[in-house]
């Protein structure tokens, strides 16, 4: 699997992070060699199995969801950049 | 160095009190020899210490109560900063505990601390932290192992009796391995992983790092346990880890392991196992033998893809996980950002490390549409080949046997080096290639052990090498006794390395 930069920036763009050019040629060499290596799950022979999601192979369940008051919501908050009239501010996003 | 049973006894008797022990261990704490400390908070280090003395004082007598322990700074703490060894959480404090920190503080656990780690869990070396490098007691130019070899080196130092420790692709074993301690994954889904800060969710699980293979029991006891806060939590019966291996009649026996089989799996031993842990590993076996164990050779034949399955999901697992690092509720805002879009890019660049941008690269382009199917979903399908490998094995076998890395701890600044007739695929980090042994057992959430079973030579000091035990599902009770036996019969776990 040869990554070209173009891919790389595709890549950045979707994982939010910005990088330079210096970076973006090593991150070409890097993620392709890697890329590479993974490739050869491919010679694996998986025909009519299953992909494994949960290691024992068993399902979640799901709970209901229950409002409980143990976390002070103000400890949450203080960990926010900005947080102002019980919003988390963030820059302008329209005009 | 007592162990954690002879030290409750000293406490009970009053031979040393909680807070004189504190102190001591304190100091070298804060001393932090080898960057293996993330956090200090003096002031409820020694409350919950006067707290375990009045309980100690009231004639309480529960098996932790009062023995210093740390817990590896991905576990969210009220009372200490838990960065995860990363820029983007320098100054987070969690509003609540995780479900182990709060477990074994009410088992009367004194934490002395946070413990270094590779950034968000991600590397086996313990030099991805951004806070600087991790050193192993047994050769301060040698790496602990990682990702939670902070825990590791203050156990093997004696600078903490216990520590936690996380386990998505062998950070427990690993780090043990190298630094000459005992450290046990249990089973997915036996330990609770809320308020872990999540790396691979499906992987992740979290168990003790101690000296001996009983210790890990005494502890596990306590961190193991139904919690109805994480969704993949397990609600089996309760097994007293310690009960089982005291139970276990080894005396005026000459052959107590008669009856039990241990599988290797020889295929890849010899092409990727360097020579003197081989050494090591087959002395290991022998001691086995001779208490009268069967050994056999067993095949797991996708293990040769275990590794690169695991490099594809736990990425992809990560690349979702981190997606949460946005600047916005918590955690590090860039200041250099003016809109939405920038403040997002600028903030994930400025607070992630390198290793940390490549793994959510890498998950990224195995999730996105075009690749989703001939990477994850590809991964996802070998996954439940290793898992019926292991499967098929214990058919054969009650454990498996492999040591817990294919080398010794290797210098800071430099790679592992494997075995020489493997020649590592281009462009890959050997770091990720070491992690061979470890990785199986995580993909099919099985409970595996390392142990200390010697030492290594990388010709400049002795490091240690660690033995692997992997058992069945939820057999942590078996996996502890074998090891406890082996450790009965050995020294490896009682020695200490020099000036800490």
């Amino acid at each position: 699997m040869k990554l070209q930069s173009t891919d790389i920036k595709k890549l950045t763009a979707l994982a939010k992070l910005k990088i330079d050019s210096s970076e973006a040629d090593l991150l070409v060499t890097n993620l392709s060699s890697v890329l590479s290596w993974v490739s050869t799950l491919q010679t694996a022979d998986t025909e009519n199995v299953l992909p494994l999601t949960h290691p024992l192979k068993l399902s979640q369940l799901a709970d209901k969801e229950l409002a409980t008051n143990d976390i002070a919501a103000e400890d949450v908050y203080k960990n926010a950049p900005e947080f102002k009239n019980s919003h988390f501010i963030v820059p302008k996003v329209l005009d | 160095m007592l162990s954690i049973r002879l030290l409750r006894k000293s406490l009970d008797s009053k031979k040393i009190g909680v807070n004189e022990l504190v102190q001591e261990l304190m100091g070298k704490f804060k001393e932090n020899k080898f960057g293996a400390v993330l956090g200090v908070n003096e002031e409820e280090t020694f409350l919950q210490a006067r707290k375990a003395q009045e309980q100690i004082d009231s004639g309480e007598t529960k098996p932790l109560l009062g023995i210093p322990c740390v817990h590896k700074d991905v576990f969210v703490t009220k009372a200490w900063k838990t960065t995860a060894g990363s820029k983007m959480l320098e100054n987070y404090v969690s509003p609540f505990d995780a479900t182990v920190v709060k477990k074994l503080a009410s088992a009367g656990a004194v934490c002395l601390g946070k413990s270094s780690c590779d950034e968000f869990a991600m590397g086996s070396a313990n030099q991805n932290c951004a806070y600087g490098v991790c050193r192993n007691p047994w050769d301060n130019n040698a790496v602990p192992g990682g990702s939670s070899g902070g825990s590791a080196a203050l156990v093997a130092a004696g600078h903490a009796y216990f520590a936690s420790g996380t386990d998505t692709g062998g950070s427990i074993r690993q780090p043990a391995a190298m630094c000459g301690v005992s450290g046990i994954k249990p089973t997915y889904g036996l330990v609770s992983r809320w308020g872990i800060v999540s790396y691979a969710s499906s992987l992740d699980q979290a168990g003790p790092i101690t000296r001996s293979a009983f210790d890990c029991g005494l502890v596990l006891n306590e961190m193991a346990g139904y919690d109805a806060r994480d969704s993949t939590s397990q609600n089996v019966e309760k097994v007293d880890y310690c009960r089982v291996m005291e139970d276990f009649q080894i005396e005026g026996k000459s052959k107590p392991l008669e009856g039990f089989v241990f599988g290797i799996p020889r295929e890849y031993l010899s092409a990727y196992v360097s020579v003197d842990v081989l050494k090591a590993f087959e002395d290991a076996v022998f001691v086995y033998k001779s208490l009268g164990a069967k050994v056999v050779d067993v095949s797991l034949p996708h293990a040769v893809h275990s590794v690169a399955a695991y490099y594809v999901i736990a990425p992809a697992e990560a690349s979702s996980n981190l997606a949460r690092f946005d600047g916005v509720r918590f955690g590090l805002r860039s200041k250099k950002a003016s809109s939405l879009e920038e403040m997002y890019e600028e903030t994930r660049s400025e607070g992630f490390g390198d290793e940390v941008k490549r793994r959510i690269l890498v998950g990224t382009f195995v999730l996105s549409h075009g690749y989703f199917d001939a990477y994850y979903l590809q991964a996802s399908r070998v996954r439940n080949l290793v898992f019926d490998d292991f499967r098929n094995a214990f058919k054969k076998c009650n454990f498996l046997l492999c040591p817990s890395s294919p080398t010794v701890a290797w210098d800071i600044g430099s790679s592992p080096i494997f075995g020489s007739s493997y020649s590592p695929p281009e462009g890959v980090p050997n770091e990720y290639l070491a992690d061979l042994f470890t990785v199986g057992a995580s993909l099919a959430g099985l409970p595996a052990i390392s142990i200390p079973c010697g030492f290594g030579s990388n010709e400049k000091s002795s490091r240690p090498v660690g033995l692997q035990i992997i058992g069945p599902h939820f057999k942590e009770s078996h996996i502890l006794n074998v090891a406890n036996i082996f450790q009965a019969n050995t020294d490896w776990h009682n020695l200490r390395p020099e000036n800490n």
